[in-house]
């Protein structure tokens, strides 16, 4: 990942996001990103936001649904001017990945129509379909640099399983350059074998795979843990002051030397207790 | 308000009398009203009533309803689950009936807005977004707006960014999708009055003056001669809410 990089972002809204990977991005200091967010975006988002990391956002909400209507850094950047959002319906998003994997320039769709996104986004073009003569809208494609997904398994060669939802993840692959995929566990390839139905990423789509258990926290993976609301409502009463926001970096981003010392910091028994279905 | 329901829980009855047996509906995120009010509709006159949910792709869930519809507990006992591509794919082959939405801003036209008050380039407020309401606005037949604030700073003259057009801009734009067909709000419920597409007041919920009403808005709505009384849930419908739909109470 470079500064500039379009990346695209897995999981959706507070659940199944690469969240490891969003704090090494930040620790690393990587800037002018372009993110394509899981049409929702949840803490994700707002973190790398809130960091300086982004540039460029391609998103149809970030929030937190009942917890926070919109995340504060997000809104404080735009209202602000400092960060551009590609303002778009979430059907944008899927068309702009969709022609991103089929190396296409553009993805035509009804959607937007009759709306004020074609205004305020300048990429979006009308035109006239050459078939029937229909006015529609072209989604330019926005190819990623990077996929980054948290799934639930891969095998050694990276072939992933999801455990619950998949949500725009498979797509990401198809369309990125580059896709890395953190998961729960590894499992053995045999397994992959006994079960091939149940792939949902096959491996030439991976090229890398990270073994981060625990690795969407403070958002949920599906079949594994749920969300720790608590967590992200002080993520959030945090997110509302810069200088609030600064201490919650120092002591959940930079502060831990690896994701051993983010877990130990999140506690045991609060990350157990997440485990109760 | 009386004591015996909360406002959400009325707003759910309502709703969900609505819905119609052997229809097809889609639900978004963080949608505790319309999910319940499906829910309850299938547990009570629409028992071939099938649904989708947006945002973690499953259907025909079962189980209680949690707060965020990306939760995992909602997969367990739901007949199938897709990825979000292929719900929005789904969502394109015109085959729901009607969709739920929420917004910052509606106007007398109908048109909602979910992404900033003020001027777009300089925001009083950003909001999150316009979520899918273009996709569904344009290709589902019917939307339920549900409103958790009835106020002027609500309900405007004219909704500062169009995330969604009313039935009036449907029209214009030849859309499958009608609009919205009904407004539910802790005051009141809303609909279109037929030839100018602008909205009028339907029913008022107990306790509610036209007054209330007329004070919250921030447009002129057109007010009927005779206004009927929401009619309250049945003892039927809130047990079944209470004690299937929503038995950890977050309506209530």
């Amino acid at each position: 990942m470079k500064d500039g990089s379009i990346i695209a972002v897995g999981g959706y809204l507070n659940h199944n996001s690469p969240m490891t990977i969003i704090r090494k991005i930040i620790q690393e200091s990587v800037k002018d990103l372009f993110i394509i967010t899981p049409t929702s975006a949840g803490v994700d988002a707002d973190l790398l936001i809130g960091a300086g990391c982004v540039r460029t956002i391609f998103s149809c909400y970030v929030g937190a649904e009942w917890l926070a209507g919109v995340l504060p850094n997000f809104r404080r950047k735009v209202e602000a001017g400092e960060i551009e959002v590609k303002e778009c319906d979430e059907f944008h998003i899927i068309a702009s990945l969709r022609a991103a994997s089929e190396n296409l320039p553009f993805y035509p769709t009804r959607t937007g129509l009759g709306t004020d996104l074609p205004k305020v986004n300048k990429d979006f073009k009308e035109f006239t379909d050459p078939v029937k003569g229909e006015k529609l809208l072209a989604v330019p494609a926005y190819k990623p640099d990077v996929a980054i997904i948290h799934a639930q398994k891969s095998d050694p060669y990276g072939n992933i399983q999801h455990a619950g939802s998949r949500f725009l993840d498979y797509l990401m692959a198809k369309a990125a350059k580059k896709t890395i995929v953190t998961v729960e566990e590894i499992i053995p390839h045999e397994q992959i074998l006994a079960e091939p139905f149940k792939t949902s990423i096959p491996s030439f789509l991976v090229d890398y795979v990270v073994r981060m258990s625990w690795g969407a926290h403070p958002c949920s993976c599906h079949g594994y843990y749920n969300m720790d609301e608590e967590h992200i409502k002080t993520y959030i009463e945090a997110a509302r002051k810069p200088e609030d926001f600064r201490k919650y970096l120092e002591e959940y981003v930079y502060k831990p030397k690896n994701h051993e010392e983010y877990l130990e910091k999140i506690g045991l028994r609060k990350l157990l207790s997440l485990r109760v279905f | 308000m009386g004591k015996e329901y909360s406002v959400q829980e009325l707003m759910v009855v309502v709703l969900s009398r609505e819905l119609k047996d052997g229809e097809a509906g889609m639900v978004g995120a963080y949608s505790e009203i319309p999910q319940a009010a499906i829910r309850l509709a299938q547990l009570t006159h629409a028992p071939n009533l099938t649904w989708y949910c947006g945002a973690a792709g499953f259907y025909n869930k079962k189980g209680p309803i949690y707060r965020s519809l990306g939760d995992y507990r909602n997969i367990l006992g739901a007949e199938a689950v897709s990825d979000l591509n292929d719900v929005l794919n789904l969502v394109m082959t015109g085959k729901f009936d009607f969709f739920f939405v929420g917004g910052l801003q509606i106007d007398k036209h109908g048109n909602i807005n979910l992404v900033c008050v003020g001027d777009y380039k300089k925001p009083k407020l950003r909001g999150p977004g316009t979520v899918g309401l273009a996709t569904t606005a344009t290709h589902i037949k019917r939307s339920y707006v549900y409103l958790t604030r009835h106020d002027t700073r609500t309900f405007v003259e004219k909704v500062d960014f169009i995330s969604a057009p009313g039935p009036a801009g449907c029209e214009k734009a030849g859309f499958l999708g009608k609009g919205p067909s009904l407004i539910v709000t802790p005051l009141a419920v809303m609909d279109f009055e037929p030839q100018t597409k602008q909205m009028k007041l339907k029913s008022l919920h107990p306790g509610v003056t036209v007054e209330d009403v007329v004070k919250n808005t921030g447009f002129e709505l057109i007010i009927p001669e005779k206004v009927e009384e929401t009619k309250p849930p049945t003892h039927e419908e809130l047990q079944i809410l209470r004690t299937k739909v929503d038995p950890f109470g977050l309506l209530r």
